[in-house]
């Protein structure tokens, strides 16, 4: 399925029939998408129906079975550096380096985004994430929530004018969940791009510009949205959830 | 019993879902035992061979409790995973509410099963294709191992780390040298399993030093020499299996895959290299201890010729280890095995077996092409 992209005039992030396929019956996409600078669009759809896979796709982590992804008018490919580094990217699963401390973990991102100030911009992202007072433990010693924030930080750090959050908000407290949706606001304004997935309407409904649903491998983005206001846009969310058949009869 | 069960319908069900990857697995680990044996028929037979038949027995001996030793320490990981592992089988059951004493019966089949499976295959290639041992002997030695097993499976898990030195923002370096001072650090002074593999490392060590001592022959001295060398390229392989699942940090901040692989060659080199020298002033300090301090010319080719068989692990691992499975120490260790063998009784022949290193390279280099992290 096509999202529409004709009236956004620079695309940050931009696919061509962006397409996987798993199985001969199965398959997502293909995909065009067009997402302007300072939008932030949600995704949702069941589990398992390629929201990571997307996202996937999208950062270049996973190569497509066809088609293209261009980032700032550049295509993105496994070996693109400077490309890659406009994007910040928290997995939904984010595995960090068991034996190392989240001071460190941040310290050594920022080098390898050769950020300037380090000294500065470390403590910055820890103090707004709040990984100060755990700073100097072992990562494998965190609670999940507490390894989230270090994963928020480090997708984070470099200020990416595109930012890609798988399921973000799972695992957050309330000050943290707060935290993320002010940042999500923020960078917005800012003019920079960001591309979450999450089961949480209110969220979708609240913080996005856009919202797509995926839907037996195809990306349809939910109309009307702009002009609705939280609630309708919750319903509208439900009802295209719902509408779908249920994949498991329900007891 | 219906845990029991649910443990095997689990067994078949991962191989059901995952058959491409757990077959190239399977397919990938014969031909490298197969090749194992061709390596060690056509090369290393004629060495062993012109061995003493007390020697040779005492190397099968060794090599027994070699097997034995590792089988019963991943046997053990494996009784440890599923006590305190967050997820499985037990952990389901207790969440459930399951009885204590249901819960208990699971792990005991478990555990029996695991046990007679893995020591059993063990003692039977043991047995068919190593040494005979007597009853008595096997029995002490296999209640020693089950023995240890339980006291290793029922050790505490570890307490909180002390907090870590706050030196993370300090210093300014490139790139290449950031990749290459983080893994340094984890691998020397973090990973438990990696810090394993030197401290045995080290040990091989003082066995060139007892063999320079004990005048054996060079081809004794050679063997620690390797093996000291494998097993400090070892602790690579096992701070590589950790280090890929956490790797979308590098990915994402633009590090390619070569670069990547290039700080693991570094990193080999570095540890081939520290261990290569090391073997060859430990020979030199058994030989001069033997000699009252006179070392010939003859002894010093000697021992460069044991630094360069010590290096062949540590040079040959990067090219290595992403070639089937990254996050895979076994069959890394054994494919290193393998490739360190037979390199290494070339450069035990002659220094110029060392060229082989390169050729290799280009090999592992062209099939690596175009992947990204991944084998």
């Amino acid at each position: 399925m096509t999202e529409p992209s004709t009236n956004t005039p620079q695309a940050l992030l931009q696919t061509k029939q962006l397409t996987m396929r798993f199985a001969p019956s199965y398959q997502l996409g293909p995909v065009d998408l067009h997402l302007a600078a300072g939008e932030t669009v949600g995704v949702v759809g069941r589990n398992g129906a390629g929201k990571s896979t997307l996202f996937q796709l999208l950062t270049g982590n996973l190569d497509a079975s066809s088609g293209e992804v261009h980032v700032d008018g550049h295509r993105l490919t496994p070996d693109t550096p400077r490309i890659k580094r406009l994007i910040g990217y928290l997995p939904q699963d984010p595995v960090l380096p068991r034996w190392a401390t989240g001071r460190e973990v941040l310290g050594y991102a920022a080098r390898l985004y050769e950020l300037p100030d380090i000294a500065k911009r470390v403590p910055a992202a820890e103090a707004y994430w709040d990984c100060g007072s755990f700073r100097q433990k072992p990562l494998s010693t965190l609670s999940y929530g507490m390894q989230k924030r270090v994963a928020l930080a480090l997708a984070t750090l470099h200020e990416p004018r595109l930012l890609i959050l798988d399921e973000p908000f799972s695992g957050l407290d309330l000050n943290h969940i707060k935290a993320l949706e002010e940042l999500l606001t923020t960078r917005g304004r800012k003019g920079l791009t960001t591309v979450l997935s999450t089961h949480v309407t209110a969220f979708c409904a609240r913080l996005c510009s856009r919202v797509w649903s995926i839907q037996d491998g195809r990306l349809e983005s939910i109309e009307p949205w702009q002009s609705l206001d939280q609630g309708p846009r919750e319903q509208a969310i439900e009802a295209r959830f719902f509408a779908a058949p249920a994949p498991l009869a329900r007891p | 019993m219906h845990l029991y069960l649910l443990w095997w319908l689990g067994l078949s069900h991962r191989l059901r879902h995952d058959l491409a990857r757990e077959l190239t697995f399977a397919i990938a680990s014969c031909v490298l035992i197969a090749t194992f044996f061709y390596v060690f028929n056509d090369f290393l037979n004629v060495q062993v061979a012109a061995l003493s038949a007390a020697m040779h027995q005492r190397f099968a001996k060794l090599a027994s409790i070699a097997l034995l030793l590792l089988t019963g320490a991943r046997a053990a990981t494996w009784l440890r995973h599923e006590r305190f592992a967050a997820t499985g089988v037990r952990q389901m059951a207790r969440h459930l509410g399951e009885k204590r004493t249901t819960v208990q019966a699971w792990s005991w089949l478990y555990t029996l099963t695991l046990t007679s499976f893995s020591h059993g295959l063990c003692w039977w290639i043991i047995h068919r294709y190593l040494t005979p041992w007597s009853l008595p002997q096997a029995a002490l030695f296999e209640a020693m191992l089950l023995v240890t097993t339980a006291l290793v499976v029922r050790w505490p898990a570890a307490p909180q780390p002390a907090m870590q030195r706050d030196s993370a923002l300090e210093g300014d370096r490139s790139l290449g040298l950031t990749l290459y001072l983080w893994r340094l650090r984890q691998i020397v002074g973090r990973n438990r399993a990696s810090q394993f593999a030197l401290i045995l490392s080290t040990m091989f060590l003082l066995l060139v030093a007892l063999a320079a001592m004990r005048t054996l022959p060079l081809f004794v001295a050679a063997l620690c020499s390797l093996a000291a060398g494998y097993t400090s390229t070892a602790a690579l392989i096992f701070h590589l299996a950790d280090d890929l699942p956490s790797a979308w940090t590098e990915r994402g901040s633009g590090v390619t895959h070569d670069r990547f692989v290039t700080t693991y060659f570094w990193l080999g080199a570095t540890l081939a290299g520290a261990y290569a020298l090391a073997a060859s002033c430990a020979y030199l300090s058994g030989a001069a201890a033997l000699g009252g301090g006179d070392l010939g010319i003859a002894t010093i080719g000697q021992a460069l010729q044991l630094a360069a068989v010590a290096i062949v692990p540590g040079l040959t691992a990067p090219m290595l280890c992403m070639q089937i499975d990254g996050r895979r120490s076994g069959i890394n260790l054994l494919l290193l095995l393998i490739a360190a063998l037979f390199v290494g009784t070339a450069v035990f022949a002659h220094w110029l077996g060392l060229g082989l290193i390169p050729v290799l390279g280009s090999f592992a280099l062209k099939s690596q092409a175009g992947r990204f992290y991944r084998a």
